[in-house]
């Protein structure tokens, strides 16, 4: 057995996309973190390592964040909420939590998701996600402050340095949706060389738009999934860890650690619920996907693009499958392994009582209600629309449209959803034109207004949008295929041997770039 | 008046009945205290001598995070956070239907789907 265990140790450490899965392996079979610490985590000599911040290392990340070069996989994947109140309260909990760190801090920024999952996260550049569906579910300030000091935690010990199973899912969501993407529009489009010089042409308008519509619809979801990060995709060391230093920087800023049990009881209760949705959500996805892609038969162009996609689409869904299937832990683990380290720790600070007043004051002050709920209607709105119920759906994003919330990426892209199903195309693009604030959208609304503009062959258009999502995404990367189509829309020979040159640097866009390039004049 | 009477009353009622639908499963500290209603620590007892099979909730005290069980005939509050108890008590508030969902069917196009298994309810 023991022989086993080296071995498949062994063949994981040897894998670079499966960087720090050794560790994590070996982190399962052996004793536990929590177990091996002796102390408050906070000061031991693995943690102490990190009290400095590396000026050098923090200038890359912020000029990469503030500049176009984040990879497609580590930009921000859901849109934004703006719900200024909550979040001055979840950012004063973050300072709260930051005073109890001995070291030097980076820059810890809050940032409020449409997503209703349950998990937060963070990322390199210090940003923590948090998601509607965890404020939905905490019942305390002391449960918010478990998992925020859990994410804080993650960034303050660098574990993005070695989280690859973290990029690779990431990379595999924003994969499958991109393509699909640029398939349907791909598939849709026709060829015209009739007049010396390549023009697209769109064969079935209406067709295309819903089916980006729907995977536009199908990402947000799928993205409820990939953003549960807090249990599923980090390596399992990094996580024991993140607990030890989140519970310890709770109890310097005067939280209750017994919070950290309640979110990882959510947490579990939440993973339960997911598990037979994900496996059926798995083989279903694999075989539209498939049946979909028998519809890309039209030119050489198309059929080549095809081919191309379905290799990859199919390589992506075997490997997500293995993924989840590999990754899973226990919520409930973790929890006995943190309430052994608290009452060795700390005897007397494991008894404190959660506040449990503070967080419903500012869950029910009429600003975040009236937000909150403007969301939780959008989200309802999607929920019917996914039922074919889309008289239901229409009242959902009435009241939404109602809301203070109501310009916000969002709320107008489920508006746009709903009055694609109503059959009225018109008014689902001024839904889209009526986001006030593009620095809050996600890449799929991006990707919902660039590809209109495509179709309608309006390349200065589109890349005036691909501009927008640029700044406030910080990535090139990420609509540099489209950024392609709009400068060959535009005949600019120049700028498309440009785009050509920076898409080569990109090895996941590298060759779609190359197959749009085929299609000369 | 009455309306507050019944509120009160229902919600007294629904603190017994929850109470009574759990167990503890699990004594995760060792030693486990023994505490009164309002928390404070009256003695101790070593894990090896807590009762192995599962034990009845009698009541539930959730701001204080306490439980009162009969422990060699006498009742007794205990924190919580000594306990594995089940079904647990803190547990996603959303209802099942508004948990991700896909299109159950697309006449156009299927490159959208839909779950199909449903909530494990």
């Amino acid at each position: 057995m023991k022989g086993y265990l080296l071995l498949a140790s062994a063949l994981l450490s040897g894998c670079a996309t499966l960087k720090g899965a050794d560790q994590a392996f070996l982190n399962l079979v052996g004793p536990s973190t929590q177990s091996q610490v002796q102390g408050h985590y906070v000061n031991d000599a693995d943690v102490r390592q990190y009290y400095k911040l590396d000026p050098q290392r923090a200038g890359q990340q912020r000029l990469s964040y503030d500049g176009r070069t984040v990879p497609a996989a580590e930009a921000r994947q859901q849109n934004l909420a703006d719900i200024p109140m909550l979040q001055v309260y979840l950012q004063g909990i973050v300072t709260r939590l930051s005073k109890g760190w001995p070291g030097q801090l980076p820059l810890l920024q809050v940032k409020i998701t449409d997503s209703y999952s349950f998990g937060p996260s963070a990322d390199p550049y210090g940003n923590i996600f948090v998601p509607l569906g965890m404020l939905e579910n905490v019942g305390s300030e002391d449960e918010i402050a478990a998992m925020l000091g859990h994410e804080m935690s993650h960034v303050l010990l660098h574990h993005h340095d070695r989280a690859a199973a973290f990029q690779q899912q990431k990379d595999m969501f924003t994969t499958v949706a991109s393509t699909v993407a640029l398939a349907t529009v791909a598939a849709n489009t026709g060829v015209d060389r009739s007049s010396g010089t390549m023009k697209l042409f769109s064969k079935d308008p209406a067709g295309t738009q819903k089916t980006i519509g729907n995977t536009v619809l199908y990402t947000s979801l799928a993205n409820s999934f990939s953003d549960n990060v807090w249990s599923t995709a980090w390596g399992r060391s990094q996580e024991d860890q993140a607990d030890l230093l989140g519970t310890d920087l709770m109890i310097r800023a005067g939280y209750a650690p017994r919070a950290a049990t309640h979110s990882l009881e959510r947490l579990n209760d939440f993973q339960g619920k997911q598990k037979p949705l994900l496996t059926g959500f798995l083989t279903a996805r694999k075989n539209a996907m498939q049946d979909s892609l028998q519809q890309f038969n039209l030119d050489r162009f198309t059929k080549e693009l095809d081919v191309l996609v379905k290799d990859g689409l199919t390589n992506t869904i075997t490997a997500t499958t293995d993924y989840f299937n590999r990754s899973h832990m226990s919520a409930l683990d973790r929890d006995t392994e943190l309430r052994q380290y608290l009452q060795r720790e700390y005897r007397k600070e494991r008894r404190a009582r959660v506040n449990t007043t503070s967080w419903p004051k500012v869950r029910d002050a009429a600003p975040v209600a009236k937000a909150m709920q403007g969301y939780k209607d959008a989200y309802a709105a999607t929920a019917a629309l996914a039922k074919n119920k889309v008289p239901e759906a229409d009242a959902f994003i009435r009241r939404a449209l109602r809301s203070p919330v109501k310009d916000q990426p969002n709320i107008r892209r489920t508006a746009y959803a709903v009055r694609l199903a109503q059959g009225k195309n018109a008014e689902a693009l001024k839904e889209l034109q009526a986001i006030k604030d593009w620095s809050l959208a996600g890449p799929s609304t991006y990707d919902l207004m660039i590809s209109y503009y495509l179709k309608r062959g309006d390349g200065k258009a589109a890349l005036a949008m691909i501009d927008t999502a640029e700044r406030h995404l910080g990535s090139e990367e990420l609509f540099i295929t489209e950024k392609l189509l709009a400068n060959q829309q535009l005949q600019n020979a120049q700028q498309v041997q440009s785009v050509l040159r920076k898409c080569g640097q990109y090895p996941a866009r590298k060759a779609n770039c190359q197959k749009l390039a085929q299609v000369k004049a | 008046m009455t309306r507050i009477f019944i509120v009160l009353l229902v919600a007294l009622y629904s603190q017994a009945v929850l109470a009574e639908t759990h167990v503890i499963k699990a004594f995760l500290a060792d030693p486990v205290e023994v505490v009164d209603e309002q928390g404070k620590l009256q003695r101790e007892i070593a894990r090896k001598d807590t009762p192995k099979q599962p034990i009845a909730v009698l009541q539930l005290n959730k701001a204080l995070d306490l439980v009162q069980v009969e422990l060699a005939g006498q009742k007794i509050w205990l924190d919580v956070g000594d306990l594995r108890i089940e079904p647990p008590l803190n547990v996603m508030e959303l209802p099942c239907q508004q948990m991700p969902q896909s299109l159950a069917s697309d006449t156009h196009n299927k490159s959208t789907l839909g779950y199909g298994a449903g909530c494990s309810q």
